[in-house]
Formats: C-alpha cells, sequence, structure tokens
C-alpha cells in the first residue's frame, strides 16, 4: 500500500469513527431536535426583527399561525416562540421517554375506567391467573 | 387474535391522548378521511371521541380510558401507539417498540404464544 493510499484509509476511518460517534452521543439527547425545530421557525423571521407576522410566516407554520400566537395579535414574538419551545420539549419528553414500564419488571399498576364507565379495571386484579395485553392508542 | 385468545389472555385497548388532533398535529392521511378530532381537554370529552373511535372502527375489544392526567400513557411510553403483554406474573414480559412503525402485532402474539405455553 502506497503512503498515499495508507493516507487516505486513514482519514476515512478518522470521517467514518467521527460520524458514528457523534451520532451515538446525540442519541440520548433526543430533545437537541427540539433546536433544529426552532430555527426551522425562526427562519421564518425575514426581516430579522425577532417576531414573524402573518405575512412572514408560510407553509406549515402558516396554518397553524394562529395556535402559536399565543395572545392572538397577529405576531409570534420571543416569548410565544420560548412558550413553544417548552411545549415541544415537554411533549417530546413524554413520548420519547422510555416510561417506566420496562420488560422484566412489575408492570406499573392502573385503575381506569371503562368505555361505557360501567367497570373499573385494575390491571393487578389479573396477576396470578391471565396475562393481559394492553393495547395503546388513539383515533388519529 | 383476541376472538383466538380471548378466553385466556385479558385484552384491553387502552385510549390514550389523540397523536394527530386537528389543533395540534394533523397529518394529511386523516384529513383525506374526514376524521378530525381536537384534542380532549376533559376526560368526557376524551370518552366521547373513544366511543366514537370505537363505533367507526367496529371496536369490540373493550376499551379502558386514560385519565386527562395521561397517567397510564406516560407511565407506558404509548404515544401514539404501542402493545404490552403482561404475563401471569404480574411482570412486563413483552414491551412493543413505539408506533406506528414499532407497532407490530405478529410480536404480540408469539409473547402471547410463549406465556401461555408456560
Amino acid at each position: 500500500m502506497s503512503v498515499i493510499t495508507k493516507a487516505w484509509y486513514l482519514s476515512i476511518l478518522t470521517m467514518a469513527f467521527l460520524v458514528f460517534s457523534r451520532g451515538a452521543e446525540a442519541q440520548p439527547n433526543r430533545l437537541a431536535g427540539r433546536g433544529t425545530l426552532l430555527k426551522r421557525i425562526q427562519a421564518h423571521d425575514k426581516n430579522r426583527d425577532g417576531k414573524i407576522t402573518r405575512v412572514e410566516a408560510s407553509g406549515p407554520l402558516a396554518q397553524r399561525f394562529a395556535h402559536m400566537d399565543a395572545n392572538g395579535d397577529g405576531v409570534i414574538d420571543q416569548g410565544e416562540l420560548r412558550q413553544l419551545a417548552n411545549r415541544i420539549g415537554r411533549r417530546r419528553a413524554g413520548r420519547d421517554g422510555e416510561g417506566v414500564a420496562t420488560e422484566g419488571k412489575t408492570a406499573p399498576d392502573f385503575k381506569l375506567k371503562s368505555l361505557d364507565g360501567k367497570r373499573t379495571v385494575r390491571l393487578s386484579s389479573f396477576s396470578g391467573t391471565k396475562p393481559v395485553a394492553l393495547i395503546f392508542g388513539s383515533y388519529t | 387474535m383476541y376472538r383466538k385468545y380471548g378466553g385466556d389472555v385479558e385484552f384491553y385497548i387502552v385510549y390514550i391522548r389523540e397523536a394527530h388532533s386537528t389543533d395540534e398535529r394533523q397529518v394529511r392521511a386523516n384529513a383525506r378521511q374526514e376524521i378530525s378530532v381536537m384534542q380532549p381537554t376533559t376526560f368526557g370529552e376524551r370518552v366521547n371521541v373513544a366511543q366514537h373511535m370505537c363505533h367507526k372502527l367496529e371496536i369490540s375489544i373493550p376499551t379502558l380510558i386514560d385519565g386527562i392526567d395521561n397517567a397510564v400513557g406516560t407511565a407506558y411510553s404509548s404515544s401514539p401507539d404501542r402493545l404490552y403483554l403482561i404475563g401471569r406474573s404480574g411482570k412486563i414480559v413483552y414491551k412493543g417498540d413505539r408506533g406506528p412503525s414499532g407497532f407490530r402485532p405478529a410480536e404480540l402474539e408469539t409473547a402471547i404464544k410463549e406465556e401461555l405455553a408456560n
């Protein structure tokens, strides 16, 4: 192997290492993604005055403008952006966290009402008698 | 699966917070099917949506409603959808990945067979 090929080979290895190790590092902190989303939203601020007006908003942001403009003054300001970031953060934490339910551990107990409201089901009441299959979901 | 194992296994749908309500994260696929649901803010509203869902999708599996505090959904990290099997021991024997891509009924069935064989 010539010196040049060797150097080239080494640099590829280093690059691969950098890419993969950074990927692994990024994994535990999925909240980091909210920064990117915020940046995407901030990109709408064309005149860079720290606020996004209805005219500046386009695409999905325009559709959801009213939702983000909490005080309804027609402008998404810094405070509203911060609120939004916190909301996204909280939501992702709830969604991406693995909860307390873990394979091999005792299932977190619950007592929930049935659809018709006539029955209350306690998960632990089946312990020792029957396995329970839980199907979590919503309509949308 | 419910019909096949319903005698040996308790099946429950746990209705949790809406994943794609019109006021939060509406998706086109739902709009096309004219499914539009606002995120329920009270337990009563949530029951109404769940009843509508069970009716529309002809669901016969017993359905339980998570409280408006989403306590159970959060504990099981269940949004948007997820499958679990709790063994007779009360321990979790199968925790599926989060849906939609991780929602794999075939895996649940394997887990059920193993649990019943024990």
